[in-house]
């Protein structure tokens, strides 16, 4: 339990309206796994350290993350593998293209949460365009006009409210993540517009071949890291935590100071 | 595996930041950047050597152009000043080691990328970021910005990579805290993992 409150009070102000559905997740995963030992007050530098990594749940999330390498090894690499292999690389970027564009519609709808007018209009420029004169989305014409695609999630979306992303933890399949958006992802899946428009097995189709052709294209690196590092899963947890903080940047970057009017009226109304 | 995909992706591209040349390049860091660049495809990308030999002259190029006893002192973070002088001046040897087995086999293609430096700028007295953009004829482009430091006579090192907004030097740091931490704390534990790694 003292873990469990550990986590709810290191997540600050951000994800009270998460919190039962989270806490009954977490009491039954807890009691498989355990809790990571915080480091004794009197070392400020460890306690600085361990609040950095916010990893409470490590030992639960070793698990998973091992459990996510074996399947990796048995299903996905060798997916990769073979679609690598096998798929010329003009036809992967027409797949590519077209699950991106499916993807767009949930991309415009986070833009607009986001109160972010620019994106949202290129994100609908680029979904029209596509979806017609690209055929579907196979060709990524708008790119090519200079519209460059991007990609926003509801987690991307809580975090311009103003959310902090509450410890790291590693979701079973779909790997690293944090709790607000692990959230997010939950919500992408029940608001995604093309999921109104598709079947079931068209969607999990989609998904595969998305996980498949992301998956190819880092065959090699991630070979590598795991043959190279000393322990893959402190360096996946680093890289994934620097890798969102860029994707977060990156948002702000293009719109700079320019927190959403949303921000303060969300943080009013979960507290 | 979704995050990691970029990200480890970067990780690996990294290969390419530590390719360095040999010459201590005159001029501004950018130039130092265009020269490492021009430099590695050189002594790396030349057909026909055999492992041995591209992984010596991978070792020089990173001995050459990045700061390793800095760079080093930054990824034991807190337990550099635990550690004893053997311990350090080991641990430096170990990394410098370990970083080339990590990368060397990643520049094996080099000849594949095309490096262009964008712009820099100083972040502090006498360091500076350089930006620069990682071409590939199959693959979108990569950001790489190198964190380059001029030394008193006016020479360059590189202090750290970051790929696509990932820092080497951080990855590094916080991978050797956890292997430290599960060693209860001792940097004889992080010593031995990398000695077992590196074939020492």
């Amino acid at each position: 339990m003292r873990c469990l409150l550990m986590i709810f009070s290191g997540s600050g102000s951000g994800l009270g309206f998460l919190r039962p559905v989270v806490a009954v997740a977490l009491l039954g995963l807890l009691a498989a796994g355990g809790c990571a030992t915080p480091p004794s007050a009197d070392d400020p530098e460890a306690v600085q350290h361990f609040e950095e990594i916010n990893d409470p749940l490590e030992p639960l999330n070793r698990q998973v993350f091992w459990f996510n390498e074996v399947l990796d090894n048995l299903l996905l690499r060798p997916l990769a593998f073979a679609y690598r292999e096998g798929v010329p690389p003009p036809l992967r970027t027409s797949v590519r293209s077209f699950l991106d564009n499916l993807k767009s519609p949930l991309t415009l709808l986070n833009d607009v949460l986001q109160l972010n007018a620019d994106r949202a209009g290129e994100t609908l420029l680029r979904f029209s365009m596509n979806s017609t004169i690209g055929f579907f989305g196979f060709a990524d014409v708008a790119a090519e006009i200079g519209y460059p695609g991007h990609h926003e999630d509801f987690g991307q979306t809580l975090a311009s409210w103003g959310l902090e992303s509450g410890p790291y933890v590693v979701l079973p399949v779909l790997g690293p993540s944090n709790l607000r958006d692990a959230g997010g992802q939950v919500v992408d899946i029940l608001v995604d517009p093309t999921g109104f428009e598709t079947t079931e097995l068209f969607r999990l189709g989609a998904g595969l071949v998305s996980a498949v052709d992301r998956r190819a294209q880092y065959l090699d690196e991630l070979d590598d890291l795991r043959e190279s590092s000393l322990d893959f899963y402190a360096a996946a947890r680093s890289l994934h935590r620097q890798h969102r903080a860029r994707q977060l940047e990156n948002h702000e970057r293009s719109h700079p100071v320019k927190p959403s009017p949303l921000a303060p009226v969300v943080k009013e109304r979960i507290r | 595996m979704s995050f990691l995909r970029t990200t480890v992706f970067c990780a690996l591209v990294a290969a390419y930041s530590l390719s360095a040349a040999a010459a201590g390049a005159p001029g501004s860091a950018e130039d130092f950047i265009r020269d490492l660049a021009a430099t590695a495809l050189v002594k790396l990308g030349e057909k026909g050597t055999d492992a041995d030999d591209h992984n010596r002259r991978f070792q020089r190029l990173l001995t050459n152009r990045f700061d390793i006893p800095r760079i080093s002192k930054f990824v034991m973070g807190r337990y550099w000043r635990r550690a004893t002088d053997d311990e350090r001046r080991e641990f430096v040897s170990l990394f410098e080691k370990f970083t080339t087995k990590a990368y060397a086999n990643r520049f094996r293609d080099i000849g594949r990328a095309k490096l262009n430096v964008l712009r820099s700028r100083e972040v502090a007295s006498g360091q500076e970021v350089v930006h620069s953009q990682i071409d590939f004829d199959e693959r979108p482009p990569i950001k790489v910005d190198w964190l380059v430091r001029s030394g008193p006579s006016g020479g360059h090192k590189i202090t750290d990579v970051v790929i696509e907004g990932v820092s080497m030097r951080i990855t590094f740091r916080d991978e050797f805290a956890s292997v430290i931490r599960q060693s209860r704390g001792r940097v004889a534990g992080l010593l031995a993992a990398l000695r077992k790694k590196t074939g020492d």
